[in-house]
């Protein structure tokens, strides 16, 4: 439950900010100037304030679409990724995010239109098909039942015949999407890890089986849906784990259904690694076989190379390979 | 430690009284008034007063880590004498600069906006609380601490109808009094936070390694993450014993490294 939400001045009476008061009736209203006040200050402790974050209403003045790296792709060569809100409601262990931002606080861009412009001008200006990922800096459907904001933009998809939308997440809040009709240009992907994993550093996200619950029925109403095994965790039984995983994902697929499939190994760049590891310094996830070298940090390469060809070869009995990408960070 | 600074003495009394705070010999600057667990200075009216008191506690222990709290009485329009609230918005009114406390907890009492201003303000102008010390208080605090564990509390003694000229010291006493509950909650919160702060920061002891090999300082922090690791992935302490052959510091590094990559590593052992 939010119980204070920080209001730039600017947008205090937007439509959208009126609406999500009403929302936390309960919630202290804190005016801001401008959100980097609240989000950016040195003195802020992620780890404290995820306990219970805030959310921070913002407008958004540049940057609402940006390139994205070159190995994360799903088949596409024009990709852009575009952020309505940074931080995410989980707690994923391994999640950049911990390492990124000083304050756990949600911000929420409101100027939802601006988004709209800046997609709509990048998918138009080539002929080649452009895939937008929402899911970088949030995940794209936890809070949609308070920000709207997939609702707002599916119907911009629906006219735009060369532009795929990514929305990516490890929520069940799929309402928004299942009152509409599928569209063949909007792939939910969800990421996936074993049960175990996922309890151990997965906190606040759903189960495994509501994940799969919920990819059922979006694929049941028609939704091209995609599986993200990213990151894929070494433990010492990772292969039994993994080998079990992929059968009881992929029992649920519908293959004609399924979009793609992308695969990478836990990995971090360095600098948000070592933030993490200062606020989570007994966590295991961090105590294993990684090595710390400029920009990234991540398995050893032997080991990465071993996990990713175990986990490609077993997916592959399961699926076509055309669907099937991996993620590096070798550029 | 939790560090609270007071502006007037009978702000801080019921303190001194509910907590059994015992007064240090006068010093050279701020008496400080003090149990086990916190530190109290009465810093007398004003900000640069409030920002002198948190630097001059600061420095009884320089090198950890407080919890911070600034209470003291203030100013509302139309709150009721004796009301709590915590800040959740502080505003120096002569700079025009802001901070924002964060607020990772439930509050033990309603939340609003605090303008610190120079001198006695019987406008009330806003909805916001009128002090003279926050804007002194939380930026000299947030040098020294992260901003989820310095508060600002404050117990309405004047209002429209009141306003701060009738304000005596006995009747501040009375109304901070009553207000001990509340008050006893937010600390217990800072306390909480500052223990999982600590946590963050709790050292594996290195004193045993340091006695016996010579480690420099980037070895210090190698070793000083080594453990973190080993314990991370282990729950046992380490045997000393198993490091006596090694004859430097660098083969002890090593050691370990090679200990701990064969520890086992499963993530459904809790």
């Amino acid at each position: 439950m939010i119980q204070t939400i920080y209001i730039e001045q600017a947008i205090f009476d937007h439509p959208r900010t009126v609406a999500i008061r009403q929302r936390f009736p309960k919630a202290s209203i804190v005016p801001c100037q401008h959100y980097g006040e609240v989000f950016n200050p040195k003195a802020q402790n992620f780890r404290l304030q995820k306990q219970q974050p805030s959310l921070i209403l913002a407008e958004k003045f540049n940057k609402f679409v940006l390139e994205a790296p070159t190995s994360y792709n799903i088949g596409g060569q024009r990709n852009y990724y575009f952020s309505h809100m940074l931080n995410c409601v989980y707690d994923c262990r391994y999640c950049f995010l911990q390492g990124m931002y000083r304050s756990a606080n949600y911000i929420l861009f409101i100027n939802y239109e601006d988004f709209d412009t800046a997609i709509e001008k990048v998918a138009t200006e080539s002929d080649k098909p452009t895939y937008f990922f929402s899911g970088y800096d949030c995940d794209s459907l936890a809070l949609e039942p308070v920000t709207g904001f997939i609702k707002h933009t599916l119907p911009l998809f629906q006219k735009l015949d060369n532009a795929y939308l990514e929305l990516r997440t490890k929520s069940t809040q799929i309402r928004s999407l299942l009152e509409v009709e599928a569209m063949p240009n909007c792939i939910v992907a969800f990421s996936l890890s074993p049960d175990s994993l996922a309890a151990a550093l997965e906190h606040k996200a759903p189960s495994l089986a509501k994940r799969l619950d919920a990819l059922d029925k979006l694929q049941i109403a028609g939704w091209p849906v995609g599986l993200r095994f990213d990151p894929i965790i070494y433990c010492d039984n990772y292969q039994q784990l993994y080998n079990d995983f992929f059968e009881q994902v992929f029992a649920r697929i519908n293959l004609n259904q399924l979009h793609s499939v992308s695969l990478g190994t836990f990995r971090m760049p360095q600098g948000f690694y070592r933030n993490t590891v200062k606020l989570y310094p007994d966590e295991k996830l961090f105590a294993g076989p990684l090595t710390e070298s400029q920009p990234m940090v991540g398995y050893e390469p032997e080991l990465e190379q071993q996990i990713l060809a175990f986990c490609r070869k077993k997916i592959l009995q399961l699926m076509p390979e055309e669907k099937l990408f991996i993620c590096h960070d070798d550029d | 430690m939790l560090h609270i600074v007071t502006a007037l003495p009978c702000e801080a009394k019921p303190l001194i009284k509910h907590y059994r705070l015992n007064g240090r010999q006068a010093e050279n600057g701020f008496r400080i008034y003090e149990n086990s667990a916190m530190r109290l200075i009465i810093a007398g009216i004003g900000k640069c007063a409030a920002a002198a008191a948190c630097a001059y506690l600061q420095g009884a222990e320089p090198q950890t880590k407080h919890a911070w709290l600034n209470l003291g009485i203030a100013g509302h329009r139309d709150l009721n004498i004796g009301d709590a609230i915590i800040a959740n918005k502080i505003s120096d009114a002569s700079s025009g600069a802001s901070w924002y406390p964060a607020m990772p907890f439930k509050q033990s009492c309603p939340t609003i906006g605090l303008i610190s201003v120079d001198q006695p303000n019987t406008e009330y102008n806003s909805n916001s609380a009128y002090d003279m010390e926050a804007a002194g208080f939380y930026p000299a605090a947030a040098r020294f601490n992260s901003s989820e564990l310095i508060q600002v509390f404050k117990i309405i003694s004047d209002n429209h109808a009141n306003p701060a000229g009738q304000v005596s010291a006995q009747q501040t006493e009375k109304i901070i009094s009553a207000q001990l509950g509340n008050i006893d909650l937010a600390i217990k919160q800072l306390f909480d936070l500052n223990a999982q702060m600590a946590q963050q920061q709790t050292k594996q002891d290195m004193s045993a390694f340091q006695q016996r090999w010579h480690f420099t300082v980037s070895q210090q922090h190698q070793l000083q993450r080594l453990l973190q690791r080993w314990h991370a992935r282990n729950a046992s302490d380490l045997d000393l014993n198993q490091f006596e052959t090694k004859k430097n510091s660098k083969s002890v590094i090593a050691s370990l490294e090679k200990m701990i990559k064969n520890l086992p590593m499963r993530f459904d052992d809790k």
